[in-house]
C-alpha cells in the first residue's frame, strides 16, 4: 500500500561531485608521497595537478546542480551565515583543499614548460623544501579531509537512515584513497610510456606499489560494504528496504555489479595476480592494476551514484 | 512569544484533498509538476474484513530543531520568531541540501523562483492578518487545528498538552510543531 | 448562528471591503505583484458554488481581474466557511482552454458523434438559428416535440428557469436524472413516509447526533461539504458512526464500525433491526400512538385500511384508530389512546363488524419472521452485530439513519428507504435534533401533479408507470426512437450530458442520432455535446450574476446569491440571458417574464423593468424588494438568513402536519396503498415494508465463476460528474484508488492480476465496459468490485479527461429500469473482470 520515498532530489551531478572530489583528495595525498618520501617531483607534480583539477571539475559539477550558481559566493558571504552547514564546512575545505594544492604544486621543483615556468620560477616559495613539504602536509590533509567530507555531507543526514551511519564515511574515505591511488597509477602510466627506457622500471615499481595499496584499500572497502549491508539488513525499516534496492533491487544490477563485482572484486583479483606473479619473480607488466585502475574509477562513480540513489527517505507509518 | 503550531485530527480527516488544493492556490504552488506543500497520503492495513483505512496529511512540521534550517549554508532558510520555518528565496542558492536533509519531505524545488519552497503556514498572506492558514480554513472535516503553542487557551496547546496529540516520528528529535491524534478505533469487540 | 467551537482565534473581518492587499498575497505573486503596486486591485466577491449540486457559499478573491482563490463563506448557513478540492478548483475550470469559446453551428447532422463540421458564428446568428428551428415546431403547433434535458442544474437552481423557458415556448416535456439515475425510487421511500425527498427535502441533523447510521451513501467522502463537515463534526463531539458499505469508503474508513454488508441487501440488516426494535420495545410508543399511521387499523384478513376518508377541512387524510380509552374505533384525530397492538372488532357504520389490527401490530407480526439470524445469512454480516446495532440505535439518543442521497441502484431501493425512514420515525427522531429534519424547501414541500401531456405521463398510462411529479427519461428514449408515445424530434440539452451519465451508452447515442435538432447549452465540450447542431456555451458561474435562492443544503433558514467575479473570460452568456434572448426571437418574451415572475414569487412588471435594465442582477432586485430582503447586504455577504435552526426544529409533524396524504408519519403509507389497491400487491410497493431480494443475487448465485462480481459504484471526493471533469487540478490530485477498479487482495491473486495490472470490466450479460487499472486492496468485499463514477470520457476535446480513460459507467449500466418507479437498476449487474 506504500510507496517508498526515495532520494531524487541529488542526482547524478552531485554523485560525480561526491566521486571527483574523493578521488582528488586521495589522489593530492598520493601526490605527497611521491613528493616528499620518494623525491619523485615530476609524477608528484603531475598527480597533484590532476587531483587538483579533478576536484575543480567536481566543484563545477556541483555549482551546475544549483538553483542559482551565479549566487554561489552566498555560501561565503551571506548575511545569515550559517558556519555549522556540512555545505559551509565543505566549501572551506575545498577552499583550502584548492589553495593548499596550488602552493605545494608551486613549491615543488619542477621542470615546468618554458612560459609557466617562468611565472612560477619567481613564486618566493618556488623549490623551498620545507615549504613545499608544508603546503603538502597541509594539502593531503584537507585532501583527506575532502574525501572524507563527501561521505560526511549525507552521513550527517537523519533523513535516510541507510545514509546516517559511520561506516558512510568511511567507505567514502576508502573509495577516495582507492580511487585516488589508481588515478595516480594511472598518471604514472602516462609518464612511464613516455618516459625513457632506462627509468620505466622505477615507473614499474610504482605500479607496483600502488597496485598493492590498491588491493588493500579494495580489501577494507569491501570489508565496510560487507559490514555495512550486513548490520542494515536488520533494520531501522528504510535502511532494510535500502539494503534490498542495492542488494536485489532494481540498483541491484548497478551495485552487485558494478560496484562488487567490476569495481571491486574483479580489480582486487587483477592487481591480486599482478602481485602474486611478481612475488613468484615475474616481471609482469602493468597492464593488469591499469585494467583495475579503471574498472576501480568507474566503480568509484557508481558506488556514489547508487548510495545517493539507495536513500530511502524516514517511512512514516502512523502507529497501528 | 507565539510559537505557531498544528494539530491534525485523524480522525476527522475525510481524505478529501480540499486542503491541498486551497494551499496549491492560496500559494501558487508549482502543482501541474506534481509540486506542492501538504498531501494526503493514504494507508490501509490489514486483511479483509479488519481493515483500517486512514489518511495522513502532511506538511512542514515547523520543527523546533529543524534540520533544513541547521544545514542551510547561507542562512536562507530560517525559523523566525514566530517559529515559523521559513525560506528567505533571494538567499537560496538552491543547493538542495535542506530538500534532502528534511526528514519530513516538505521541501521542494520551485524552478520559477529558483529557490527551495516550503510550507509557510500561510505566514505572510494570512496569518499575520488573523486568517488561519489555506488548508485550516477549507479543512472540511476541521481536522487541521491551527494556533499558538505557548498559549494555554488555545486548542492546539490543550490538544498537546493533553497528550493527546503527538508528533510524527518523535525518534527524529527535531521536535515538530505539528502534531497528530491518533485516535485508535473502537472496533466491534474491543 | 453555526457554534464554531475550533475557530474560536480566527475573527474574520466583512468578506468586502476587508482589503489588506498586498500583504494578503503569497511570496510568490507578492513579487509579480510588488512591481504594480499602485496598480493591483483586489477584491473578495461573494459567489456560489456549482461544482457540485450543494452550492457551498464562496468568496472569490480577484487579484487584477483574475480569480486567484476561493474561499468559503465563514458562517455560510451550508457549508460554515468551508469548501473541498471541487470546490477551490472552480478556478480550474473557469480558466480551462478546453472551454467551448464561441457558439458553434453544424448544419450535417450525420456528423453527431464527432467533433467534425462545427463552424464558429457569432451570437446572433447562433440565437437566430436556434429560435429559427424551435419556431418551427411552434409554427407547427406541436412544441411538445421539443425536450428540455437538464443536469442537476434544471433540477435544482435553475428550475425556474428552465420551466419559465419551457413554458414560454409552450413544451410540457422536460427531462432530467432524478427519477432515473439520481435520487429516485430511493427517495420515493422518504416521500412516502415523511413527505419530503431526501437531501432535496430531508436532511439528518448529524452534529447534534450521538449514533449515525450510513448505508448507501459516502457521507464523509463525497457528501458534499454540507454534509460532511457536520459529519466530522459529529464525530468529534463523540458520536458512534456505523456505516454499511461493501467497499471502506471514506465514510467506513471514518466510522467506529465498518460492515461490510452484502451489495443490495441493506433492506435484510434494516428489517431484523425492525425486528430487534419491536422485540425489545425500544420504539418511542407516545410519538408512534401520536405522529404516525401506525394506529391506524387494517382489516385482518385483507390486510387493507379499514376506513379512510377526506378531512375537507385540512385536504388530509383521516382514518380509523381503536381508542383504547373510548374502547371503540375513531377517528385518528379523536382518540385519546390510540392501540398499536391487539386485534379489535370494529363496528362500521354499515352496521357491520370486522376484525382489525393497528398497523403497528401487522408491522410486528411481518417483522417476526425478519430475524437477525435470517438477516445474518442474506447480509453476511454477524446476527450478534446486527443486534447489537439496533441495540445502540434504539438506546442511544439522539440516534439517526442519514438519510442518503443517490438509490436507483436496486428493485429494493425504495423500500430499502422506506425502512430507514421507518427505523427513524419508530424511535420518535422526526425533526428533532440530532434526528432526521427537513430543509426549508422541506417545510414547504410544493410537488404539483405532473401536466397530462407530458410524454413520461402519457406513456406510463399505457404502460403501467407511475405519474411522477418530475419526468422519467425512460420513455423519452422510447418518444425519441419510436415517437411512442408521440414524437420528439429535438432536444434542448442545458447542462446536461445524457449521452455519458444516463443508462445506456449505445440507447441514447442512437436517440440523440435519430433527432432532428439538437441544441446544446454547456460550459465543456462534454460527450453530449458532440451531438449538438448548435451549440451556445455558457458561462462559468464565477463569471455570472445568479438571482437569489434557498440555501438548501441546510437546517437554517436563509436566502443566497451569487455575484459576478469577473466578465467573462471567452465569447460566452450565461443561460438565463440565453433564455431570454431566445424568448425575445421566439415573441414569447412576456409568457417568459410572466411566467418566471409567478414562479418567483415577484411582481412581473418589476421584473421586466429591473431584469430589461440590469440583467440577472435585475432579477435579484425583484426578488429582495418581494421577499423583503436587502439587496446591499444579500450582495455583500452572499447570504441572509431569515430563520435560525432554533426557529424550525421540533414542528414538523407536531406544529405542523407533514406533506404525506395523512400529515402524519407515514410508517403504513397510504400512498402506497393506494398504489397497491390500483396495480395490486407487490413488497416493492407494500404499504408496509417487506422483503425483496435484489435480482442480483440470485443472478450471482447462479453465475458463480472466478471473474465474475457484483459491481457497486461511487464517486471519488474529486469528483461529481460534468462539472469537475476535465479539470487539471481535480486530475492532478487524483490517487490510484480514485482511478482504478476495486478488487479484493484475494479475488485478485486467482485471477493473477496485480496491482495497477490493466483490467477489462465487463458486463456479464451484455458484453459491453471498458479497460482500466486495477486497485488490488483488501478494503472491499471478496465478492464485489467497485469503481468511480467519471470515466471512459469520449470527447477529445476535454484533454486532461479523455487521456484518462477509463470505464464509463453508463456502459456498463444496460437500459433496464425498476416496475413502477423506473429507477435504472445501476447495481443490479454483474460484472467480468479480465486481464488484459
Amino acid at each position: 500500500m506504500m510507496n517508498l520515498l526515495i532520494q531524487h532530489i541529488w542526482g547524478v551531478y552531485i554523485a560525480i561531485y561526491l566521486f571527483l572530489g574523493g578521488m582528488g583528495g586521495g589522489g593530492m595525498v598520493v601526490s605527497y608521497y611521491f613528493c616528499c618520501r620518494r623525491n619523485d617531483n615530476k609524477l608528484a607534480v603531475i598527480s597533484a595537478i590532476t587531483s587538483l583539477i579533478i576536484v575543480i571539475i567536481g566543484v563545477l559539477f556541483l555549482m551546475l546542480d544549483l538553483e542559482k550558481p551565479e549566487k554561489f559566493y552566498l555560501v561565503f558571504v551571506s548575511p545569515h551565515l550559517n558556519p555549522h552547514s556540512m555545505i559551509f564546512i565543505g566549501s572551506s575545505i575545498l577552499t583550502s583543499f584548492i589553495t593548499f594544492g596550488l602552493l605545494f604544486v608551486t613549491a615543488i621543483e619542477f621542470k615546468w614548460p618554458s612560459f609557466l615556468g617562468k611565472i612560477i620560477s619567481l613564486l618566493p616559495w618556488y623549490g623551498n623544501r620545507s615549504f613545499t613539504s608544508a603546503m603538502g602536509i597541509l594539502a593531503s590533509i584537507a585532501g583527506f579531509l575532502t574525501a572524507f567530507y563527501t561521505g560526511v555531507l549525507i552521513g550527517v543526514l537523519k533523513s535516510a537512515p541507510f545514509w546516517h551511519t559511520p561506516a558512510l564515511p568511511l567507505l567514502f574515505v576508502a573509495s577516495a584513497f582507492s580511487t585516488g591511488v589508481v588515478g595516480v597509477l594511472l598518471v604514472n602510466e602516462t609518464i612511464g610510456i613516455m618516459a625513457p627506457k632506462s627509468e620505466r622500471h622505477k615507473y614499474q615499481e610504482y605500479c607496483s606499489i600502488l597496485g598493492e595499496w590498491d588491493a588493500i584499500l579494495i580489501s577494507i572497502e569491501l570489508l565496510i560494504i560487507f559490514t555495512y549491508i550486513f548490520l542494515f539488513t536488520y533494520g531501522p525499516e528504510e535502511a532494510e528496504a535500502s539494503v534490498y534496492l542495492l542488494t536485489t533491487g532494481s540498483l541491484a544490477p548497478w551495485f552487485m555489479g558494478g560496484v562488487v563485482t567490476m569495481g571491486l572484486a574483479i580489480p582486487f583479483l587483477l592487481e591480486y595476480w599482478h602481485i602474486f606473479s611478481e612475488s613468484r619473480g615475474g616481471k609482469p607488466s602493468c597492464a593488469l592494476p591499469i585494467i583495475a585502475a579503471i574498472l576501480v574509477i568507474i566503480g568509484g562513480l557508481i558506488l556514489r551514484y547508487v548510495v545517493l540513489s539507495s536513500g530511502v527517505m524516514t517511512i512514516f507509518l502512523p502507529p497501528s | 512569544m507565539t510559537k505557531y503550531g498544528m494539530v491534525i485530527d485523524l480522525g476527522s480527516c475525510l481524505g478529501c484533498g480540499a486542503c491541498i488544493a486551497a494551499c496549491d492556490f492560496e500559494n501558487q504552488t508549482p502543482w501541474e509538476e506534481g509540486k506542492r506543500r501538504t498531501h494526503v497520503p493514504e494507508f490501509i492495513f490489514g486483511e479483509y474484513p479488519n481493515v483500517e483505512r486512514l489518511f495522513v496529511p502532511r506538511l512542514c512540521m515547523h520543527c523546533e530543531d529543524p534540520p533544513c534550517v541547521a544545514v542551510c549554508p547561507t542562512g536562507a532558510s530560517y525559523k523566525n520568531e514566530d517559529g515559523v520555518v521559513l525560506v528567505r528565496y533571494d538567499m537560496c542558492i538552491g543547493c538542495k541540501y535542506c530538500v534532502v536533509a528534511c526528514p519530513y519531505n516538505a521541501r521542494y524545488v520551485d524552478e520559477r523562483k529558483h529557490a527551495i519552497d516550503k510550507c509557510t503556514f500561510c505566514y505572510n498572506n494570512r496569518v499575520s492578518q488573523g486568517r488561519e492558514p489555506a488548508c485550516v480554513e477549507s479543512c472540511v472535516g476541521g481536522a487541521r487545528i491551527f494556533g499558538d503553542l505557548e498559549d494555554p487557551n488555545s486548542e492546539v496547546y490543550k490538544l498537546i498538552h493533553s497528550g493527546e496529540a503527538v508528533p510524527l516520528r518523535a525518534d527524529l528529535g527535531t521536535h515538530p510543531k505539528v502534531r497528530y491524534i491518533f485516535r485508535r478505533k473502537k472496533r466491534e469487540g474491543d | 448562528m453555526i457554534k464554531m467551537t475550533r475557530r474560536e482565534f480566527v475573527k474574520l473581518a466583512a468578506v468586502t471591503g476587508a482589503l489588506t492587499l498586498m500583504l494578503g498575497e503569497s511570496e510568490h505573486t507578492f513579487k509579480t505583484l510588488t512591481a504594480a503596486q499602485s496598480k493591483t486591485q483586489v477584491k473578495y466577491i461573494p459567489n456560489l458554488c456549482t461544482m457540485c449540486a450543494n452550492r457551498c457559499g464562496i468568496t472569490a478573491k480577484v487579484v487584477n481581474g483574475k480569480v486567484v482563490k476561493l474561499d468559503g463563506i465563514p458562517h455560510h448557513p451550508a457549508n460554515n466557511g468551508k469548501i473541498c478540492a471541487r470546490g477551490q478548483s472552480g478556478i480550474a475550470r473557469l480558466y480551462n482552454p478546453d472551454r467551448i469559446k464561441a457558439p458553434m453551428i453544424r448544419r450535417d447532422k450525420s456528423k453527431r458523434g464527432t467533433w467534425e463540421g462545427f463552424e464558429e458564428v457569432n451570437w446572433n446568428t447562433a440565437l437566430d438559428e436556434a429560435a429559427k428551428k424551435i419556431k418551427r415546431y411552434m409554427d407547427e403547433g406541436h412544441p411538445e416535440k421539443i425536450a428540455v434535458i437538464s443536469g442537476w442544474w434544471g433540477c435544482a437552481v435553475y428550475k425556474p428557469y428552465v420551466a419559465a423557458f419551457m413554458q414560454a415556448i409552450g413544451t410540457p416535456n422536460s427531462a432530467g436524472a432524478t427519477i432515473n439515475s439520481c435520487m429516485f425510487p430511493g427517495a420515493f421511500g422518504w416521500l412516502a413516509t415523511l413527505g419530503g425527498a431526501n437531501h432535496a427535502h430531508i436532511i439528518s441533523d448529524l452534529e447534534d447526533a450521538k449514533y449515525i447510521i450510513a448505508l448507501r451513501r459516502n457521507l464523509a467522502g463525497v457528501g458534499g461539504v454540507p454534509h460532511s463537515w457536520r459529519f466530522a463534526e459529529a464525530k468529534r463531539r463523540g458520536a458512534k458512526v456505523v456505516a454499511l458499505d461493501p467497499r471502506m469508503s471514506e465514510t467506513a474508513a471514518l466510522a467506529d464500525v465498518w460492515i461490510p454488508i452484502k451489495p443490495g441487501t441493506d433492506l435484510a440488516f434494516l428489517l431484523a433491526m425492525g425486528h430487534v426494535l419491536v422485540n425489545e420495545k425500544l420504539y418511542d410508543e407516545a410519538f408512534l400512538k401520536k405522529y404516525t399511521t401506525v394506529p391506524l387499523l387494517l382489516n385482518s384478513e385483507t390486510g387493507v385500511p379499514v376506513k379512510v376518508w377526506d378531512d375537507k377541512a385540512t385536504g388530509l387524510k383521516k382514518y380509523l384508530v381503536y381508542d383504547l380509552l373510548q374502547k371503540k374505533a375513531v377517528s385518528h384525530d379523536e382518540a385519546l389512546n390510540p392501540a398499536l397492538l391487539g386485534e379489535y372488532t370494529v363496528k362500521l357504520e354499515d352496521g357491520t363488524t370486522v376484525k382489525a389490527k393497528p398497523a403497528f401490530q401487522v408491522l410486528v407480526d411481518d417483522l417476526q419472521q425478519y430475524t437477525p439470524e435470517w438477516a445474518s445469512k442474506i447480509c453476511d454480516v454477524s446476527s450478534d452485530l446486527i443486534v447489537k446495532t439496533a441495540n445502540e440505535f434504539g438506546r442511544t439518543k439522539p440516534a439517526v439513519i442519514d438519510p442518503g442521497w443517490h438509490d436507483p441502484r436496486y428493485e429494493n431501493s425504495l423500500q430499502t428507504h422506506r425502512m430507514m425512514a421507518i427505523l427513524n420515525a419508530m424511535i420518535g427522531n422526526i425533526d428533532r435534533y440530532g434526528g432526521v429534519s427537513f430543509n426549508v424547501p422541506g417545510r414547504e414541500v410544493n410537488l404539483p401533479p405532473p401536466p397530462q401531456n407530458r410524454y413520461d405521463v402519457v406513456w406510463g398510462k399505457k404502460h403501467g408507470m407511475l405519474p411522477l411529479p418530475l419526468p422519467n427519461y425512460v420513455p423519452l428514449y422510447y418518444a425519441m426512437t419510436k415517437g411512442d408515445p408521440y414524437p420528439i424530434e429535438m432536444a434542448i440539452v442545458i447542462a446536461g450530458n445524457p449521452i455519458r451519465t444516463w443508462s445506456g451508452d449505445k440507447e441514447w447515442k442512437e436517440a440523440f442520432k435519430k433527432l432532428n435538432d439538437v441544441l446544446v447549452i454547456d460550459v465543456l465540450p462534454q460527450d453530449t455535446t458532440m451531438y449538438a447542431d448548435i451549440l451556445l456555451p455558457d458561462s462559468v458561474y464565477l463569471e455570472k450574476d445568479f438571482p437569489i435562492s434557498h440555501a438548501e443544503m441546510s437546517l437554517y433558514g436563509a436566502f443566497e446569491t451569487a455575484i459576478a467575479a469577473i466578465n467573462p473570460v471567452f465569447n460566452t452568456k450565461p443561460e438565463i440571458m440565453i433564455f431570454a434572448e431566445l424568448s425575445k426571437r421566439l415573441g414569447v418574451y412576456d409568457k417568459f417574464i410572466n411566467s418566471l415572475a409567478k414562479m418567483l414569487k415577484v411582481d412581473a412588471g418589476k421584473l421586466r423593468r429591473y431584469f430589461d435594465s440590469e440583467g440577472i442582477r435585475g432579477i435579484r432586485r425583484a426578488q429582495a424588494e418581494a421577499y423583503g430582503i436587502s439587496l446591499d447586504e444579500i450582495e455583500k455577504k452572499g447570504y441572509v438568513m431569515f430563520e435560525t435552526k432554533e426557529e424550525l426544529m421540533d414542528t414538523m409533524p407536531y406544529k405542523k402536519p407533514l406533506h404525506t396524504p395523512s400529515g402524519k408519519v407515514e410508517v403504513y403509507s397510504l400512498m402506497l396503498a393506494k398504489i397497491t389497491s390500483m396495480v395490486g400487491e407487490d413488497p416493492m410497493w407494500s404499504p408496509l415494508p417487506k422483503w425483496l431480494p435484489p435480482k442480483v443475487m440470485s443472478e450471482y448465485e447462479k453465475n458463480k465463476a472466478p471473474n465474475v462480481f457484483y459491481f457497486i459504484y461511487g464517486k471519488s471526493p474529486l469528483n461529481s460528474y460534468t462539472h469537475t471533469t476535465d479539470n487539471e487540478m481535480l486530475d492532478s490530485l487524483l490517487r490510484p484508488d480514485y482511478i482504478g477498479v476495486w478488487i479484493n487482495t484475494k479475488r485478485a491473486k486467482q485471477l493473477g492480476i496485480k496491482d495497477g495490472d490493466k483490467v477489462k470490466v465487463t458486463n456479464l450479460k451484455t458484453g459491453e465496459g471498458g479497460v482500466t487499472t486495477a486497485f488490488v486492496t483488501e478494503a472491499i468485499r471478496k465478492d464485489t468490485v467497485f469503481l468511480n463514477t467519471q470515466w471512459g470520457i469520449e470527447s477529445k476535446k476535454l484533454k486532461i479527461a479523455y487521456k484518462r480513460g477509463g470505464v464509463a459507467l453508463n456502459k456498463l449500466w444496460p437500459f433496464q429500469y425498476a416496475r413502477l418507479i423506473p429507477g435504472m437498476l445501476t447495481n443490479e449487474l454483474l460484472v467480468k473482470i479480465e486481464k488484459v
